[in-house]
């Protein structure tokens, strides 16, 4: 597999929760997340695609969302996690917790017997 | 950069999402291209400079319309696979009514039909071969065999007998079945 492609292929499987996880202490709107995930580097390359994410994530019923008036500005739709967009981010942290270990002490440590 | 040039880059590009996002639903559709509206909006605003060349990375950031549409269809399977799950009509119902009624027409039906299997027509057609007109014949041969039995001790006759009706139950059950079978394949996917 081309490390371009993995890099794709690994995004894929947790921007979702990540995007989860950052409306996790308040709600948040689309242009926030988007540079938050902007400060954070690799995790998304297409910032657009974070849209349909966000509106995906609401018709599942993860997210809820209100709009709120800016000051000077147009209103902004806020995203804020649902009950099962809780447990989702819970669950999705202990899944990759065990996950991450067991690669980091294949790629740390070796595969010793 | 004029402001006519930099609002047909935008309508150009918010063009472009649109026609990639046809295939979503009216309201998911309006939903994504009007937060891409929106955000791009505030992004300009908070421009210092507006040049052809940072409105462009702006756009560019944002990403190309069709990987947007992509993450817009996300896990939701891709519409060919409506095409190939199993739909039945007039057709496979007259099939199963004629197996039971009229054999011969019934079995052509059944290979008429692109909805059942090769393996599940090979069962339909051969359990049991000639459906009730073939059950029908294959007991009128048991007379002679009745016949037979008789002429030996009584024991023979009896389990003769015993064999025979056991035979008979289940060839006429086996039709019915075989219908009942091949009616839940229509449903089974």
């Amino acid at each position: 597999m081309p490390i371009d492609g993995l890099a794709t292929q690994l995004r894929k499987g947790v921007i979702e929760y990540c995007v989860l996880a950052m409306l996790k202490e308040m709600p948040r709107y689309g242009g926030e997340v988007i540079q938050m995930l902007r400060a954070r580097g690799e995790l998304v390359v297409s910032e657009g695609t974070i849209y349909p994410l966000l509106s995906r994530m609401r018709s599942e019923g993860l997210v809820e969302t209100e709009w709120r008036d800016t000051p000077g500005g147009a209103p902004r739709r806020y995203y804020r996690l649902s009950r099962s967009g809780q447990k989702a981010v819970a669950q999705f942290r202990d899944e990759w917790f065990r996950f991450r270990d067991s690669v980091d002490s294949i790629f740390r440590n070796g595969v010793k017997p | 950069m004029t402001a006519t040039h930099a609002a047909q880059l935008v309508d150009e590009y918010l063009q472009r999402l649109e026609r990639e996002l046809t295939d979503l639903s009216p309201d998911s559709r309006n939903e994504i291209i009007d937060e891409i509206r929106r955000h791009i909006a505030e992004e300009r605003g908070g421009l210092a400079d507006e040049s052809d060349a940072t409105l462009m990375n702006l756009l560019e950031r944002l990403g190309d319309p069709g990987d947007i549409a992509a993450a817009a269809r996300g896990s939701k399977k891709p519409r060919t696979s409506i095409a190939t799950t199993r739909r039945f009509g007039t057709l496979e119902v007259l099939a199963l009514i004629l197996l039971v009624a009229a054999w011969p027409v019934g079995a052509i039906l059944l290979w008429v039909s692109k909805t059942w299997t090769t393996r599940e027509k090979l069962l339909g057609t051969l359990i049991p071969p000639g459906g009730y007109a073939g059950v029908l014949l294959i007991m009128s041969t048991f007379h002679w065999i009745t016949t037979a039995s008789e002429a030996g001790p009584a024991w023979v006759d009896v389990t003769v007998g015993a064999v025979l009706f056991t035979i008979s139950l289940v060839a006429l059950i086996a039709p019915v079945g075989m219908i009942v079978y091949l009616a839940t394949r229509l449903r089974a996917r």
